[in-house]
């Protein structure tokens, strides 16, 4: 079905490899207003499509690769594609965006995604050219690692695989492409149930732009901003993600021996400065990215991607491990079998307390890890103790106990933040839908520890409302195919010039402390009350606007977020998998003597998230919040 | 009396606009400190200095007493600038 925005394609393809048939997919131009694309309109099509109850890795569900107007048309970190289904880790809502090449290459063959039901009698992968998709025989890749299956697929093409982890159905198992994961939530596995090892994608066709000159202008000091901005310009090209070892440790929040310390006495050792002082061969960015946050590092005389702050604090701190060289071969191993780093890092950990606490019999041990590559061969080929890990946190601890040390939400593995001490983290991990992801939670961290102007962190004054806020413009922004970290721009430059100790700084924080009533008003006037752009510190809505035609507005943008964060609750609803808890650990244990438990904010805060929300007390967005959303009224097919 | 002396760590892009990871200065408070850098390293230097966080050994001086958090012997002082990732 073709449309009337420009940016999208106007096609996606429909492939069952039950039956091999191959057809278009429609979606209509009132779902493409409203959702935008990538993980909102995936959300949507799962609850219009697939029945509730099924099982993940059952040949009904269906798999969706989707991309946003955003994605290919050269704005800045535009490289962004969506992977979704219902997770087989945690039964709710999956979704994992990456910044690999597949989805440029997708929509040039002018297709905008693709959904994929069925499972194919014998390992296939699919080859989408601009004629259309081609089922075709695998068997030569099966049981081959990402890198190999991605070398042996035809050259040039974008290509998103799975590692022997997605081939046997490890419960987080990822997507790779180029070295870039589609990493939370299991969706290798899904892939893996389907007996689909890759797909390729490789087309010529434009993405045209409604405004090419207006668009091309306000892409140019985008750009600009981001370049220039302290944290996109600065932090992240030189230190990456990894910047975040120090700062996070100071702030008593980096898990350490399984979430049971905030701090670890040898932060230094696996930072960014050290990784890039002694590891760092160059920075990378994804296509048409600024930033470019990307490690390379050495591993065994070859160039790779180096890990992120979530691999270093979780396969460091967490399991008590001070040497980032192993950290390096380590990540390349996980990269290459499929494996998402947060889940497995995070159940390792676990699973050397349960050892620890004998409840469990294994050679695995804080601080040596003479094991280690076995173990994660054992994990991906589920061998042995490999075999309960690849099941994920949550499922150890029904069959070995430990729940309250079980560090996921919504079965997810939480991320490498301990929110004792980031309460609005808390909140976040406890509501996302997703389950425990930084990303999906608001990532209220930089709020409360590291950004430039910052709220009390132990304080739940304002955090709903904010939480709401962040959790909104990050769905839109990923539904427009764009990378978050664009949003650090939201904090202006002028904001990290003002003086920390100064009087003005003091006014901001508290200001911040008790806006959340103000920002709960603003929020229930959307998308009039802001009908218009902001593109000094949200340019996105500009941009998509120019880009699509749409009559984009920041209120309509981030109403469209809402919108998505809305539609993923109501697939977690209908499938029994909204319940937001912490686990004990969090909820009871302190990090910090002086400090109340996470227990007493979490009291304040979740109802209060609900009200901001307009759902009700349990949690379900009631019929109102949905009719004004206008949720259920538009028809995908 | 000698004022304390106290270790100065710089983080990320502090660090380089500093040349070194860390210095050692003697001062009674933090204020003192910064008195003492803003004097010592450049203008990027301390345009930087400026909005940056700063933990006392383990706890950050917003919880203490700001700028006028008093040191003593062998307390180390960690500065850094706003950061982000994910």
């Amino acid at each position: 079905m073709a449309t009337k925005f420009k940016g999208y394609m106007g096609n996606m393809l429909k492939v069952n490899l039950s039956t091999g048939e191959v057809s278009e997919f429609d979606v209509t131009d009132r779902d493409r207003e409203l959702y935008i694309g990538n993980k909102s309109l995936a959300t949507k099509i799962l609850m219009d499509n697939q029945k509730a109850g099924i099982d993940p890795l059952s040949p009904e569900a269906m798999l969706i690769v989707n991309t946003g107007p955003l994605t290919g048309s050269n704005a800045p970190c535009t490289s962004r594609f969506n992977v979704s289904a219902k997770s087989p880790l945690t039964g709710a809502i999956g979704a994992s965006n990456c910044g690999g090449d597949f989805g440029v290459q997708l929509k040039r063959c002018g297709y905008d995604g693709i959904v994929i039901t069925g499972k194919a009698d014998k390992p296939v992968y699919i080859d989408i050219t601009e004629k259309g998709a081609e089922i075709k025989d695998a068997s030569h890749l099966w049981g081959l690692d990402t890198e190999k299956t991605q070398e042996a697929l035809s050259p040039k093409t974008g290509k998103l695989v799975i590692g022997p982890a997605g081939e046997n159905l490890v419960k987080y198992a990822c997507l790779i492409s180029q070295e870039r994961a589609a990493g939370r939530c299991g969706l290798g596995a899904v892939a893996g149930s389907k007996n689909l090892k890759a797909l390729q994608a490789k087309g010529a066709k434009k993405i045209e732009a409604a405004d090419p000159e207006g668009f091309k202008k306000a892409v140019k000091s985008w750009i600009d901003m981001l370049k220039s901005h302290p944290t996109t310009g600065e932090t992240l090209p030189k230190y990456g993600t990894a910047n975040l070892v120090n700062p996070i440790n100071l702030s008593n929040a980096l898990p350490t021996a399984n979430f049971s310390r905030g701090r670890y006495e040898d932060a230094e050792m696996i930072s960014g400065e050290t990784l890039a002082e002694k590891y760092l061969v160059k920075n990378m960015g994804c296509l048409s990215c600024p930033i470019r946050c990307g490690r390379v590092v050495e591993v065994d005389g070859k160039q790779v991607k180096g890990p992120e702050f979530e691999t270093l604090g979780l396969f460091g701190s967490n399991i008590l491990n001070n040497d980032l060289a192993l950290i390096n071969k380590w990540n390349r191993q996980m990269d290459l079998l499929g494996l998402d780093t947060i889940s497995c890092g995070n159940t390792i950990g676990f699973a050397i307390e349960l050892t620890q606490k004998g409840m469990l019999k294994s050679d695995l041990k804080f601080g040596e890890f003479g094991w280690m590559e076995q173990l994660l061969e054992d994990i991906a080929h589920r061998r042995g103790i490999g075999n309960d890990i690849a099941e994920g946190s949550r499922a150890m601890a029904r069959k070995y106990g430990g729940e309250e040390f079980a560090i996921n939400a919504r079965g997810l593995e939480v991320a490498c933040y301990d929110p004792r001490s980031s309460v609005g983290m808390g909140l976040g991990y406890a509501v996302s839908n997703r389950g425990g992801c930084h990303i999906n939670a608001g990532y209220m961290i930089f709020m409360e520890r590291t950004g430039p102007v910052t709220m009390d962190p132990y304080s739940s004054a304002s955090k709903a409302a904010w939480t709401v806020f962040q959790q909104n413009i990050f769905e839109a922004v990923s539904a427009s195919g764009n990378c978050i970290f664009t949003t650090y721009a939201i904090m202006h430059k002028v904001l990290h010039r003002i003086n920390k100790r100064g009087l003005l700084s003091k006014i901001i924080s508290k200001v911040l402390g008790v806006s959340g009533l103000a920002m709960d008003h603003t929020a229930m006037i959307l998308p009039w009350g802001m009908p218009i752009n902001m593109p000094v510190m949200i340019p996105h809505s500009l941009v998509i606007g120019k880009l699509t035609g749409m009559k984009m507005t920041l209120g309509k943008f981030l109403q469209a977020g809402e919108r998505g964060y809305n539609i993923e609750r109501m697939f977690n609803v209908r499938e029994g998998a909204a319940q937001d808890t912490l686990p004990g650990r969090f909820m009871n244990e302190k990090l910090d003597p002086k400090r109340p438990p996470l227990k007493a904010a979490m009291a304040k805060m979740l109802p209060g998230y609900y009200k901001v929300r307009g759902w009700d007390a349990t949690g379900v967005p009631k019929k109102k919040k949905l009719a004004k959303l206008g949720i259920g009224i538009s028809a995908s097919k | 009396m000698d004022k304390p002396e106290v270790t100065v760590r710089f983080y990320t892009a502090l660090r380089a606009r500093a040349g070194t990871d860390e210095i050692a200065c003697r001062a009674a408070s933090v204020r003192g400190v910064l008195r003492y850098l803003k004097s010592n390293f450049g203008n990027d230097f301390n345009k930087t200095l400026n909005s940056c966080h700063i933990f006392l050994n383990e706890e950050n001086i917003v919880f203490l007493r700001g700028a006028s958090t008093k040191l003593k012997d062998g307390d180390t002082l960690h500065i850094l600038p706003p950061t982000g990732g994910g």
